[in-house]
């Protein structure tokens, strides 16, 4: 089987590392070569964050590079604009509307830009879910990224079972339920 | 058993399968989780030292002790581990020794990016090059081979994506080793010139030998596909090779020093055109060269700075790049900022409203230097804020010839006058540590360097002192007034220098909730476990 490769971006803290190791563990269990990349350090604190996570027969490189997404996760609407060019053409993005301001607009330097869903949708299949506000409905704001996990879940060819499974291997067992509960509000966005 | 493991996490698990029982390192991106990582096994002793060197003489210690050691660090930090590890070339090993260090190519959490192959050449110290995280597992338990096989230290040289990528690696058991007996053999372990002398002898001859095996050794290793294209290739830019040209003939080095000849002359003559593809320096291609070994594309082609990537490889080598568009509209950066609850927050903070040059460190603090702070004027690597002297003594006193040097908290000869006076008076009373006051090299308050305003400052050095105990009680108020503005009225929500924020958009929303999940590192202990015991009764055993 041919390398997919999904890029999962967000804002440092927003839990897109659990999203990845998530997403790494259903990969395994189906018996794939999986390859996962991550930049540590500075990236934490607040920044942008991109994790590459890679499968197929026999996983070359780890990283996933410009025209090369099969689907971009992204946890930030501003954040599936910055690397929207790393998406293939015929890709998917799939995308929080959440937005989260970074410095230049905090300090009012630059505008936070507008209209971003609409004109990504001009450029590529994209699907756009308030992931914060169902996270809320499953009962923490926390869960955005088991969330948006059921979101990608719905494009892969991968059953149910598989993708509980890894999120009852990964996921604390107190807040098992409520995650399970992101999950399926996510897979039915 | 196949887990899914960080490159060091994987070298943690190569540290534990091989048995090693000691771990002193000093903490830096990429190479931190190895310690953590080792930390976690009962049988390894694992600490952070004070700094690289320490960690250095530490993991040399326990090997001379006869256990298997360990010490990882950044690239940076092998600046400070360097000269323990230079002359630990010279003495060798008891117990293996096996040295990591994490390159920072692309400068993901650096402050340069210097290729770490050069000390190994320098050092005289066999390195291998691993490019995932199996090979950090199983080059781990090579390099500790190497080492006690060659009687060295051996390096282990990772990057940012190998230590940060993670693959499925298969565990193995660990292997017990017994401690090797400690042998007083000062000829060997005291590197006074006299042995010193013959010691040298033992590293060139151990170069020599290292040489050969780099010629057959399966760390190297030969993939022959179409042979229109040969890559000569080592850690990660091996993965974007296989990745960019999956047919092509590939010769894999592990041992990225010494590099072999004749393994690299036979590969030059099964290819028709031969690229080397390595991140940072020249290193292998500079051997191929002075071998007279034929290189058709390296450095012309990649250059030396930042990380190769499979499209950078295409791309040098004219191959078709994957079609993408990008968003048509500038997309404001983010940087990253100082977690909530910093308190280096409230520090920079007050350092920008005084206007004053701030000496910066590495780390986190190097975000302090960024908007909205804009507090830090330099950072140059670790402990550099201890440059404050040298500053102090150009921007106070000039530094010109026959001036008479003051220590940095002595009262200055400049004259004092109004608020100027009164800040520079508090400061040099309480500020001894790493801020001075900004101000024109030439002296803002005294004309140039050399003008009557910097003479006779010992004349003035009572009136001088008497101002300073005046101004004390005031002192940080009238430094928050603006130089023409003595007497002003002290408001500090508009001090000049600090951006003003837009505290609507602070009081948004998802700020708040997106600052509600950041959390301070914790402060993780590391476990002295039985091991220590063992390694430190016996360093207790030889007095």
């Amino acid at each position: 089987m041919k390398t997919t490769s999904i890029m999962i971006v967000g804002v440092g803290g927003q839990g897109t590392l659990l999203a990845s190791k998530l997403l790494g563990n259903v990969l395994i269990a189906q018996g794939y070569d999986v390859k996962l990349s991550e930049v540590h350090g500075m990236s934490q604190r607040g920044g942008s964050v991109v994790t590459y996570v890679r499968y197929g027969d026999k996983v070359y490189s780890p990283i996933v590079d410009q025209g090369e997404a099969d689907y971009i996760l992204s946890f930030e609407i501003l954040e599936s604009a910055r690397w929207i060019s790393y998406l293939k053409e015929g890709g998917v993005l799939l995308t929080n509307t959440q937005k989260t301001w970074p410095m230049p607009v905090i300090t009012g330097a630059m505008e936070y830009p507008e209209g971003i869903v609409e004109k990504l949708s001009a450029m590529a299949d994209v699907q756009a879910v308030d992931a914060l506000k169902l996270a809320e409905e499953a009962g923490s704001p926390k869960a955005v990224n088991v969330v948006l996990i059921g979101v990608l879940s719905k494009r892969m060819d991968i059953p149910e079972e598989a993708w509980i499974k890894a999120i009852e291997e990964t996921v604390p067992a107190k807040f098992l339920e409520m995650n399970k509960k992101a999950f399926r509000l996510g897979r039915e966005a | 058993m196949k887990k899914l493991m960080l490159g060091n996490q994987a070298v943690a698990r190569g540290l534990y399968e091989a048995g090693c029982r000691f771990v002193s390192s000093y903490p830096g991106t990429p190479s931190t989780e190895i310690t953590e990582q080792a930390a976690l096994y009962d049988e390894i002793y694992a600490e952070w030292a004070p700094n690289e060197k320490v960690a250095a003489e530490s993991a040399v210690g326990a090997s001379l002790a006869g256990a298997r050691s360990f010490c990882a660090m950044k690239h940076v930090g092998f600046n400070v581990a360097a000269d323990p590890l230079f002359t630990a070339a010279y003495t060798g090993v008891n117990g293996g020794l096996v040295v990591c260090v994490a390159d920072d190519p692309g400068m993901h959490s650096s402050q340069n990016e210097q290729d770490s192959r050069h000390y190994a050449v320098a050092a005289k110290l066999p390195m291998l090059e691993p490019s995932d995280s199996l090979e950090c597992r199983d080059f781990v338990k090579a390099a500790y081979e190497i080492s006690e096989t060659f009687d060295t230290p051996a390096v282990l040289r990772t990057c940012t994506r190998v230590a940060h990528s993670q693959c499925l690696v298969t565990l193995y058991d660990r292997e017990e080793r017994a401690l090797k007996p400690y042998e007083k053999n000062a000829p060997k372990y005291v590197a006074a010139p006299a042995n010193a002398v013959k010691r040298h002898i033992e590293v060139e001859k151990r170069m020599e030998a290292l040489r050969a095996f780099a010629e057959t050794t399966d760390l190297n290793r030969v993939e022959m596909g179409d042979t229109s294209i040969g890559f000569v290739t080592s850690g990660t830019c091996y993965l974007y090779v296989k990745e960019a040209f999956p047919e092509a003939s590939v010769l894999k080095l592990g041992l990225v020093n010494p590099l072999p000849v004749k393994l690299l002359q036979d590969f030059a003559g099964k290819v028709e055109r031969l690229i080397v593809v390595e991140e940072l320096d020249g290193v292998i291609e500079d051997h191929m060269r002075r071998f007279g070994i034929r290189v058709d594309g390296g450095k012309d082609l990649f250059g030396p700075l930042g990380e190769l990537s499979q499209n950078r490889i295409r791309k040098a080598l004219g191959a078709k790049l994957p079609a993408f568009t990008g968003y048509d509209e500038a997309v404001p950066g983010r940087p990253p900022v100082m977690c909530p609850g910093c308190p280096h927050r409230g520090l920079f903070t007050v350092l920008s409203k005084l206007k004053l040059t701030v000496l910066g460190d590495i780390g986190c603090y190097t975000l302090g230097s960024g908007a909205p702070l804009n507090a830090v004027d330099s950072v140059l690597c670790m402990g550099a804020s201890r440059g404050e002297p040298g500053l102090q003594q150009v921007h106070r006193h000039g530094a010109g010839a026959g001036q008479q040097h003051h220590r940095h908290d002595r009262p200055s000869a400049e004259p004092h006058h109004g608020a100027d006076a009164a800040e520079r008076a508090h400061l040099s009373h309480q500020d001894r540590g790493r801020v001075s006051r900004r101000r024109d090299p030439a002296g803002a308050g005294g004309g140039p360097p050399g003008h009557g305003g910097h003479r006779g400052g010992h004349q003035r050095g009572n009136r001088r002192r008497r101002a300073q105990r005046h101004h004390r009680a005031q002192a940080l108020p009238a430094a928050q007034v603006r130089e023409g503005q003595a007497g002003a009225v002290h408001r500090p929500r508009e001090v000049q220098g600090l951006p003003q924020l837009h505290e609507d958009r602070l009081s948004g929303d998802t700020v708040y909730r997106q600052e509600g999940q950041h959390r301070p590192h914790p402060v993780r202990g590391l476990r002295a476990v039985r091991a220590d015991v063992q390694v430190r009764r016996v360093h207790r055993a030889r007095g």
